[in-house]
């Protein structure tokens, strides 16, 4: 299955980096490691909207990716937004292209909507950064998360999630 | 036979009282023969027969035995017993004639058979009185067995 | 305690270890068995659970890559040693993380399975997947090798060992101590028995150690201690009574052994008390019996006791007569039952006995020839006086008879002189001749036992008066007062007492004088009086004693006659009828003789009534 669906994926995105490859994983699997309140959801079959505010670098990756997977049971659709007015709908937003007083003016204006904001950054996140921040170090993509952030959004984040990422905004 | 001829015999072996009976005798005027024995023995050959005495004309046979009882040789009381064990003396009268008034002698003697039991009367005038009743009564009134 | 064990405290002890062993055993067992049956199960759980813990931890390093918290996830299982390796695959089948950090290939499975656990190579393997939203993300391999494992059971059982080693000991310590709550009681009442036995000590008492079953038995036991002193202290009481008594006083059982022999039994027969006690009586003393041992036994079963006279043999071999006196000692059904035997040397008595029978026998028959001799005295006497008064009348006779036929044949030739002689030779022999009749009636009424019985008195009398001319009138008047009582007597005897006293009455008149006897009776107190009341010349109250002696003549025979023996015969006649016979002077002159005879009643009718001596 794995490997048919890489098969699948390869052809579509082959553009693609493989860092985009990971990351466009990665956003769906912090769907699947983030609760959000029951409010955030019109029923309980609606799907978890994964938005990309932006230059979507991830080109068909993200589609192909949550193609087929869910996150607490409910499916993801991937929506393609460029401006955050159009965003606040989503549940996890991608920041792309974002410098961190852009990325800072985003967050704020999201106030404490249930969104869990996602951008890249190069160096340390900061505490008003985006809730999750990926980071590459030596060729590895590291997680960089800010549960209070995410917690004034009124988002759980799985433990797990936690542990598996460095921990920022303490 | 008649009653006067009938002889008496006395068994006596006292001479006295033989002297005083045959006077006593003949004044009850007793004409009777009085034919005297001393002794038990001679009493039995006497009545018997025997001896001497076989002659009957002599010495008749009694009709009355006068017997004493102290007798020498045969007693009195055995004579009288002899006498009754005879048959041909059964019905001769013996009047036993002792001094013995005792009740023993008594009894015997009529156990024996004696027809009567006489007490010698001590003086001559009762022996006298019973030689006369004894005539009357034995010899007059009394009737014989004729053997 | 006593210091070698006791079978009681041994067995105890050994109930007790026995139980406590038996119960560690069982639950080591049961434990032992337990973990060795669970152990795998256990281990496939422990090891899931552990699994499914690092796999659902591995989930979010996985998806986001993360070897570095993959491998410190991993890394806890450190902390089981038993954990050989653990390695986690990603997706692609691919070795995402391992445990330790650098694993030997070894190790590494083979091929990479599904859920699930199997046993190889002494090691249990173990296959969870890493899910993901219900999706697999990874898988996870787990090795668990059974080394630990063994190790931990063989551990597991050497501590149950030393745990029961030291229970054991613990039971050994706790027995021996528990034991004694039950064996000390029963020690304490084992020893006191034995020492009673061995002592007859019934003075000991045993101390009562608990309260339960074992306390009631202490005090009962000691309760018929106290008893048994008591009874003991009785029994030696009496058996010290017994032994004051010099008569032989022994108990035996039904067989004849002896239980009992007192001092008085040592002392009777020679035979000390442990010489006798154990041994057969009979045995032992040689007895011999005067009836059959059954005979005497059912006697005893019987009527409880028997009496007798045995032989029995001293120790020295001495025989001695014995008055025995047996009685049976009833006893409860259970139990024997006992004889008291109660002996009496009667040797001497026995022997005085038969000196006095053999004595006796030689009396008897010196009295037996005594009286043969004396009857034969007697008869002689008799036959002499009999034969002398018979023959003695005849000469009398013969004296009277010639004088009267001399007065009669010759009177004519006699003068007034010789018939005055014949005269007085008749009247002497007369004389003589009543004086011998009179003699021959004394003593005929001498001798001789007679039979009283009722007379009747009127009828004798009529008898006399006919029979003798002498009482008829004119010479003489005979009045009875009828109706005269009837009374015991003898006929011939009442005869001769009336003719004499007649006679007398008719002989002593005045002269001149009529003689008239009145003659009535009175009855008193059982006895009859009869009166013969005269109007002759009366007593002198001086010699009414001697008037009744043989020739105790008051008046001359000359004036009145009499020979002197009447009234003496006439006493004699009386006292041999139970009577008596007296005189006294009548009023007017006279004399009164009275007889006292027994009255005719219903109870003395016709008895045989012995007659008096006088």
């Amino acid at each position: 299955m794995v490997i048919c669906i890489s098969f699948v994926i390869a052809p579509a995105s082959a553009q693609v980096s493989k860092e985009y490859q990971l990351k466009a994983v990665f956003l769906w699997r912090l769907a699947q490691f983030t609760e959000w309140p029951s409010d955030a959801f019109e029923r309980a079959d609606s799907p978890i909207v994964i938005c990309v505010l932006g230059e979507n670098p991830f080109d068909g990756a993200l589609n192909a990716a949550v193609e087929g997977e869910t996150a607490h049971g409910r499916k993801m659709t991937i929506q393609q937004h460029r401006v955050i007015e159009q965003a606040r709908s989503c549940h996890i937003l991608y920041i792309a292209g974002a410098g961190p007083r852009q990325a800072r003016a985003l967050t704020a204006s999201l106030g404490n909507r249930s969104v869990l904001t996602v951008r890249d950054v190069d160096g340390p996140a900061s505490a008003y950064d985006t809730m999750v921040s990926f980071i590459t170090e030596q060729n590895r993509i590291k997680l960089l998360i800010n549960p209070k952030a995410a917690m004034a959004a009124r988002l759980v984040l799985d433990p797990r999630l936690l542990r598996s990422a460095e921990i920022i905004g303490e | 036979m008649t009653t006067t001829n009938r002889a008496l015999l006395l068994v006596e072996d006292n001479e006295d009282d033989v002297f005083l009976m045959k006077r006593a005798l003949k004044g009850a005027r007793v004409v009777n023969p009085l034919l005297v024995v001393e002794d038990g023995q001679e009493a039995v050959d006497y009545l018997s027969g025997a001896g001497k005495f076989a002659d009957r004309d002599q010495y008749p046979l009694p009709a009355v035995v006068f017997l004493d009882l102290k007798l020498p040789l045969i007693s009195g009381h055995d004579v009288l017993a002899w006498i009754r064990r005879q048959r041909e003396l059964e019905s001769l009268v013996v009047i036993v004639l002792t001094s013995s008034n005792e009740p023993s002698d008594l009894n015997r003697c009529y156990a024996l058979g004696a027809n009567s039991y006489v007490v010698k009367p001590p003086t001559p005038e009762q022996l006298e009185e019973l030689a006369k009743a004894f005539k009357w009564y034995w010899l007059e009134y009394n009737q014989f067995d004729e053997n | 305690m006593a210091p070698r064990q006791t079978s009681i405290q041994k067995r105890v002890r050994a109930v007790i270890l026995l139980a406590s062993v038996v119960v560690l055993f069982v639950t080591a067992a049961a434990f032992v068995t337990y973990e060795a049956i669970t152990f795998r199960t256990r281990l496939v759980r422990n090891l899931s659970t552990l699994a499914s813990v690092i796999a659902d931890n591995s989930a979010a390093p996985l998806a986001f890559k993360n070897k570095a918290v993959a491998e410190e996830i991993l890394s806890a299982l450190k902390a089981e040693p038993d954990i050989e390796a653990a390695v986690l695959f990603d997706d692609n089948g691919g070795v995402f993380a391992t445990y330790p950090k650098a694993l030997p290939p070894a190790l590494l499975p083979r091929t990479l399975e599904g859920a699930g656990h199997h046993f190889r190579d002494g090691a249990l393997i173990l296959f969870q997947p890493v899910l993901q939203e219900n999706k697999v993300v990874g898988s996870l391999y787990l090795r668990n090798s059974f080394q630990g494992l063994y190790a931990q059971l063989w551990r597991y059982a050497v501590i149950v060992l030393f745990v029961l080693l030291g229970a054991f000991g613990a039971a050994l310590l706790l027995s021996s101590v528990l034991q004694s709550r039950i064996s000390e009681p029963i020690l304490a009442l084992t020893q006191a028995a034995r020492r009673i036995t061995a002592n007859r000590d019934y003075s000991i008492r045993v101390p009562k150690l608990t309260e339960d079953e074992l306390g009631v038995l202490t005090d009962a036991f000691n309760r018929m201690l106290l008893e048994t002193q008591e009874n003991q202290a009785r029994l030696g009481e009496q058996a010290r009574l017994l032994d004051l008594s010099t008569d032989a006083i022994i108990v035996c059982d039904w067989q004849g052994t002896v239980l009992f022999w007192n001092n008085g039994a040592e002392e009777l027969y020679g035979w000390s008390r442990s010489e006798a006690i154990g041994k057969r009586k009979h045995e032992l003393l040689q007895t011999i019996f005067s009836e059959p041992l059954e005979e005497i036994a059912k006697i005893l079963e019987r009527a409880g006791r028997w009496a007798g006279e045995l032989i029995q043999t001293r120790r020295d071999g001495a025989h001695m007569h014995v008055s025995t006196r047996w009685v049976r000692d009833p006893a409860p059904s259970n139990t024997p039952a006992r004889i008291l035997i109660t002996d009496n040397d009667i040797t001497l008595q026995k022997q005085a006995e038969d000196l006095m029978r053999s004595e006796a026998k030689r009396l008897d028959a010196l009295v037996e020839q005594r009286t043969a001799t004396l009857q034969e005295t007697i008869g002689e006497l008799e036959a002499f006086s009999y034969s002398i008064s018979h023959d003695m009348r005849a000469p009398l006779r013969a004296m009277q008879g010639y004088a009267k036929a001399l007065l009669s044949d010759y009177g004519s030739k006699l003068d007034a002189e010789a018939k005055h002689y014949l005269d007085r030779i008749f009247r002497a022999a007369n004389r003589l001749d009543l004086l011998i009749q009179d003699v021959l009636a004394y003593s005929r009424v001498a001798k001789g036992e007679i039979e009283l019985h009722p007379i009747d008195l009127e009828r004798l009398i009529d008898d006399i008066v006919s029979a003798n001319p002498e009482f008829h009138a004119p010479q003489a008047r005979v009045v009875v007062e009828k109706p005269l009582h009837r009374m015991l007597g003898h006929d011939a005897y009442l005869t001769q007492c009336v003719t004499n006293l007649l006679s007398n009455a008719v002989k002593f008149v005045p002269d001149g004088v009529v003689p008239e006897i009145h003659i009535r009776t009175e009855a008193i107190d059982g006895q009859v009086r009869v009166w013969f009341e005269d109007n002759g010349i009366g007593i002198d109250p001086l010699h009414y004693e001697r008037i009744f002696q043989i020739f105790g003549q008051v008046y001359p025979e000359k004036k009145y006659g009499g020979t002197g023996i009447g009234l003496a015969i006439v006493r004699k006649a009386a006292q041999r009828m139970n009577g008596e016979v007296g005189v006294e002077s009548n009023v007017d002159g006279g004399s009164r003789f009275w007889l006292i005879l027994k009255e005719v009643n219903y109870d003395n009718h016709e008895s045989r009534v012995t007659p008096g001596r006088g």
